[in-house]
């Protein structure tokens, strides 16, 4: 009686122990599982916060560029207004060089028909004589101050062309980036070559973090998930354990009776 | 007292409970590595899923660096421009000045000209030189006038062109430009880099891709060794029960929820007719060694306490033992018995769940006792432990339909049930091995091995995803299947109809989501569910994955 009672407690103890074996095996595997699902979290984190100080960067970019675009086009704007009035100023002085050169040359003629008469009629006062010659010279500076304002006023048009063209340029430059960054046409007087992209870079560096964020997700509960497996599978290591560990004391009890 | 038949029946005891330990050691280290190469398979289609994900990555980390790559040409590009701006501008403003000055010093001097002829029309009125000189000099002081006016005028454009030059703003957009561009520039560093540790990365999956690949074949070569011996063991055991004690069985097949079957072979005489050469001393003798076979149903766990003389004590109770006459060219015996048909050696009825084992009491003739002189009879060692359960039925591969009214991502099955059963479905998906490995099961020769026990190893049991592993999914990898309709049959079965949708968070069975494009087998695991009953009476079933037909999941839009 004794005996089988020893045998029949042994039999039982091989049994656990194999159960035992088995319940290791899981968790052995799980633990595996869960330290690589743990390296997918922390990846999945790190590219996470990868993309989103690109979207914070790209979105700093593209309101930057917003910015240039604006002012670049306010700048524009300026140019185009600077340009017609440097075209007023030299219309306005080659005019007026024209006018002063015809009244100069009338004043020449005034000047040279006064002293024909004051030859003929001494009565003609030497202030008169006086004031016409001074006229002359007047005259003659004149016309000197004013070509030197003519080429001066036609510099200006020439770098304002210039400048215009630079700064057309520039705000073309500009739409056209904040438009292959956005995708989206804000300036009306575009006249960029580019096409609209089918896949502009914010909306790819949006997507990425979007694709990050679900990734994540998946990652958290993956790992959560495996983790609540381990430990089910803990709990059935621990219990049959504690069930071996009872078999072997009433073993231990058996054998001293 | 018979000492060589009871040690004979000592010894037989233990080699068969030696045999059946080790069956028992190497079913469990079998399961073992059934676990440890279903989580290498696990893990090996996570890094294959992982590989591919980084290579789907680089492909799109790649459009947005071309992208950002060609926003930076422009941007710099914008930046020249806007430097070759600021630069015109300042020109600009200094011309505009410089010819502001300009024109305002013309300007005075015609003023003052336009003065001094003035004068001199004054001069020339007041004395009348007579209307030569006057007519001259009045046209000059009306040229040099308007002239003059003209010249005030454009004295003050001028000036306002010179302020209009000095309000452009180039300048301080020169300084956004470059701002905007480190910006540009910064952004295209941070997304290079990333795209170089990808690249970095892929190394590195496809690393793991290769060590996960050997770790699974490692595991599966611990598999096949594992069930080999598993078999030998089932093998050595059933050769042992055949010599050494009737061949005394109660086969698996023939175990239902109504009965069971016991089958052993005649007892083999001394001096058996077969071995010819051998003298026989008493051939009268041979048909009537046994009077007759008892068998005994004892619980499992009671099989160590049951002797000969309880067995012999139990032949006054008609209901708890089988009679089987002994025919006289009868070789084997096979007794059907029906579940309430025999009460066990405690006078219990025969339970579902419970384990038993058989005995076989032979009783001898009166003749051959006296012969041997010896008057007590035979008590078999027990036979392997069997209980009877109820299998509970899952759907055939024929009647489980993905995609129902055009809604792909639903599984639809129907089954005939028992409704006196509370029984609950769970849907695992299985990613579809060819579709992702390049190596699979199917170069393990199990259905050979299958064929060689042809017993309690079926189909499922042995191959990549079986019973146990199905029982194992946790609740947050598997699907409750909700029951759509039920359709009375018989008396005490219905028709069911049973439905699952698959949606985000639906994970195959090793826990992964569910990959778009990619092929899956559902699988359905039938389980009792009522919680009062004893879960042992039930046999969970497994529709059969490897006849069904694997479908592609594509996300929900």
């Amino acid at each position: 009686m004794k005996n089988t009672a020893i045998t029949q407690i042994m039999n039982q103890i091989a049994t656990t122990e194999q159960e035992l074996e088995m319940h290791q095996a899981i968790v052995n595997s799980l633990t595996q599982k869960l330290e690589t699902s743990q390296l997918f979290l922390q990846n999945a984190e790190a590219n996470k916060t990868q993309t989103l100080a690109n979207k914070n960067s790209m979105e700093a970019l593209v309101q930057s560029t917003l910015n240039v675009m604006t002012n670049s086009e306010d700048t524009k704007k300026e140019i185009l207004k600077t340009q017609i009035k440097a075209t007023k100023v030299s219309q306005g002085i080659k005019i007026m060089v024209d006018e002063l050169i015809f009244s100069s040359q009338i004043i020449n003629k005034l000047s040279q028909t006064v002293l024909r008469k004051k030859a003929l009629n001494p009565l003609i006062s030497d202030e008169l004589i006086t004031q016409i010659m001074t006229a002359t010279a007047e005259a003659n500076n004149a016309i000197a101050l004013t070509l030197v304002a003519l080429k001066s006023a036609f510099d200006v048009q020439s770098t304002v062309n210039q400048t215009a063209a630079t700064i057309t340029l520039e705000q073309k430059h500009a739409a056209e980036l904040y438009l292959t960054l956005t995708g989206t046409m804000l300036s009306d007087d575009i006249t960029t070559t580019s096409k609209t992209p089918s896949s502009p870079a914010y909306t790819l560096i949006e997507d990425a973090y979007e694709i990050a964020i679900l990734y994540l997700e998946n990652a958290l509960k993956s790992n959560a998930e495996t983790a609540q497996q381990l430990n089910v599978s803990k709990a059935n290591l621990n219990k049959t354990q504690q069930i071996l560990r009872s078999l072997q004391s009433g073993l231990v009890a058996a054998q001293q009776v | 007292m018979n000492s060589y038949q009871e040690d004979l029946a000592a010894v037989t005891n233990e080699i068969l409970l030696q045999s059946q330990q080790e069956i028992n050691k190497n079913e469990s280290q079998f399961n073992a590595s059934v676990f440890t190469s279903y989580y290498t398979k696990g893990a090996k289609i996570n890094a294959l899923e992982n590989l591919e994900l980084s290579n789907t990555k680089i492909a799109f980390q790649q459009k947005i660096k071309n992208a950002v790559v060609k926003n930076s040409g422009i941007s710099n590009n914008l930046l020249n421009q806007s430097l070759q701006a600021s630069h015109q501008t300042n020109e600009l403003v200094t011309n505009s000045s410089i010819c502001a000055a300009n024109i305002q010093m013309a300007t005075n001097a015609i003023v003052r000209l336009a003065s001094d002829v003035g004068s001199i029309f004054s001069i020339i009125n007041s004395a009348d030189y007579g209307t030569d000189i006057y007519k001259i000099c009045e046209e000059a002081k009306e040229c040099i006038n308007t002239t003059a006016y003209q010249a005030e005028i454009l004295s003050k454009e001028a000036m306002e062109l010179s302020f209009f030059a000095a309000e452009i703003t180039a300048i301080s957009n020169f300084d956004l430009t470059k701002k905007n561009n480190d910006l540009m520039t910064n952004l295209l560093q941070a997304v290079s880099s990333e795209y170089d540790s990808i690249s970095q990365k892929i190394i590195s999956d496809e690393e793991k891709v290769a060590l996960s690949n050997s770790a699974n074949k490692t595991a599966v070569g611990l598999l096949e060794a594992n069930y080999s011996a598993f078999l030998h063991s089932k093998k050595t055991y059933l050769d042992h029960n055949q010599e050494l004690n009737f061949n005394l069985r109660v086969p698996e097949k023939e175990i239902s929820k109504d009965g069971y079957t016991i089958t052993f072979d005649a007892y083999n005489p001394s001096f058996s007719t077969q071995q010819k050469n051998k003298p026989t001393p008493d051939l009268n003798l041979i048909n009537s060694y046994i009077k007759t076979y008892n068998v005994i149903i004892v619980k499992e766990y009671k099989k160590y306490f049951f002797s000969l003389s309880n067995a012999e004590a139990l032949l006054e109770k008609s209901s708890q033992y089988k009679t089987i006459m002994p025919g006289s060219e009868l070789k084997k015996f096979q007794i059907k018995i029906g579940i309430s048909d025999l009460l066990d050696s405690d006078g219990d009825k025969i339970e579902l769940g419970q384990e038993y084992v058989v005995f076989l009491l032979a009783v001898f003739t009166e003749d051959f006792k006296k012969k041997i002189n010896v008057f007590e009879n035979h008590l078999s060692a027990p036979s392997a432990a069997f209980k009877l359960t109820y299998s509970l039925a899952s759907p055939k591969p024929e009647n489980l339909i993905m995609g129902k009214n055009q809604d792909l991502n639903t599984v639809t099955f129907t089954l005939i049930e028992d409704k006196k059963i509370k029984t609950k479905y769970r849907c695992i998906f299985l990613p579809h091995q060819k579709e992702i490995l390049t190596t699979s099961f199917s170069n393990i020769p199990f259905e050979k091995m299958d064929k060689e026990l042809g017993e309690k190893a079926n189909e499922n049991e042995t191959t990549f995803f079986n019973l146990i592993l199905a029982e194992q999914v946790v609740a947050a990898n598997y699907s409750v299947v909700e029951i759509k309709s039920k359709t009375p049959e018989e008396s005490n079965t219905h028709t069911i109809t049973g439905e699952v949708q698959i949606n985000e968070e639906t994970t195959d069975n090793f826990g992964h989501y569910l990959i778009a494009g990619k092929k899956y087998i559902p699988v359905i695991l039938a389980m009792c569910s009522n919680q009062e009953e004893n879960p042992n009476q039930f046999t969970n079933s497994l529709s059969n994955y490897q006849k069904t037909e694997p479908f592609i999941y594509s996300k929900k839009q």
